[in-house]
């Protein structure tokens, strides 16, 4: 137990980030990382160390994120006030001097991962933020490494393409 | 057209670090203790569904069986006797299992 709590020490900033980043939201993402360690928890019996920790973590957090979206019915999850934002965020960005303020950037970035889908948005975040090398990301999401490489292309060119406009 | 185009390789280094960059968020305070308080004393093991799989595999067996006899009835060996049809089969089968053996070892 004191293993565990030990565990969630070392792990719960990162949980939080990923969830926050994979949702584009900041709060309501306590039940989301409880329920994280949770399943954590139960599953530790399994757990034969045949892959990192970190990546059985990765995987219990797209699932848990996959399963929130599926009980919203939203799988893009953006609402229309989102939706919105995102317009405003657009047209205010107009000038590219002030978009190539980073914070703006970021601002930009977070908005277009939202209009992205959920597995585009978790492949980026999984390569980008947490670095997570292309095998590593094809044993979270246990799908096969050409189709990651694939998609992770494929992601990126479409927030590129989306983040361009937005500058014309 | 474009007002003070952002040149494309700066665009794309500033899209890079946007993208590195985790948003600010943190675990809040005592989450793992209030974390800890919901747990069980122990991991709760799963009990071993070791019966499941046989089971399926039996049905699917039968599944096959009956499907095969009922394809054998309607005349199937006859059909599969023609040589295009054969191989058309036989080709089918090869590129279902070389895409199997693609996504299973090679891709990996």
């Amino acid at each position: 137990m004191q293993d565990f709590e030990q565990l969630v020490e070392s792990h719960q900033d990162m949980v939080f980030r990923m969830l926050a980043r994979l949702t584009g939201e900041r709060e309501g993402l306590e039940d989301m990382a409880q329920e994280t360690f949770l399943r954590l928890f139960r599953a530790l019996p399994h757990f034969r160390g045949e892959a990192q920790l970190s990546t059985f973590l990765y995987r219990i957090i797209v699932n848990v994120v996959n399963d929130e979206f599926r009980d919203r019915k939203n799988a893009r999850l953006t609402s229309p006030i989102e939706d919105e934002e995102f317009r405003g965020l657009a047209h205010s960005a107009a000038g590219p001097a002030v978009l190539a303020e980073r914070a703006q950037m970021q601002e930009a970035v977070e908005a277009g991962l939202r209009q992205l889908t959920p597995r585009d948005r978790t492949i980026l975040t999984l390569h980008y933020q947490e670095g997570r090398s292309y095998e590593e990301i094809a044993a979270i999401l246990d799908s096969p490494l050409g189709t990651v490489k694939t998609h992770l292309y494929r992601a990126r060119e479409r927030l590129r393409t989306m983040m361009k406009e937005w500058i014309r | 057209m474009k007002q003070n185009p952002v040149p494309d390789a700066r665009f794309e280094a500033e899209l890079d670090a946007a993208l590195r960059l985790a948003p600010e968020v943190h675990a809040p305070r005592n989450f793992r203790q209030r974390l800890m308080t919901q747990l069980p004393e122990t991991p709760a093991a799963e009990r071993p569904r070791t019966w499941q799989l046989p089971v399926l595999a039996a049905l699917v067996a039968l599944l096959v069986g009956v499907l095969a006899a009922m394809a054998l009835q309607f005349g199937l060996a006859g059909w599969l006797a023609r040589p295009s049809i054969l191989l058309t089969v036989l080709m089918i089968e090869s590129a279902i299992a070389l895409g199997w053996l693609w996504r299973t070892v090679v891709s990996r």
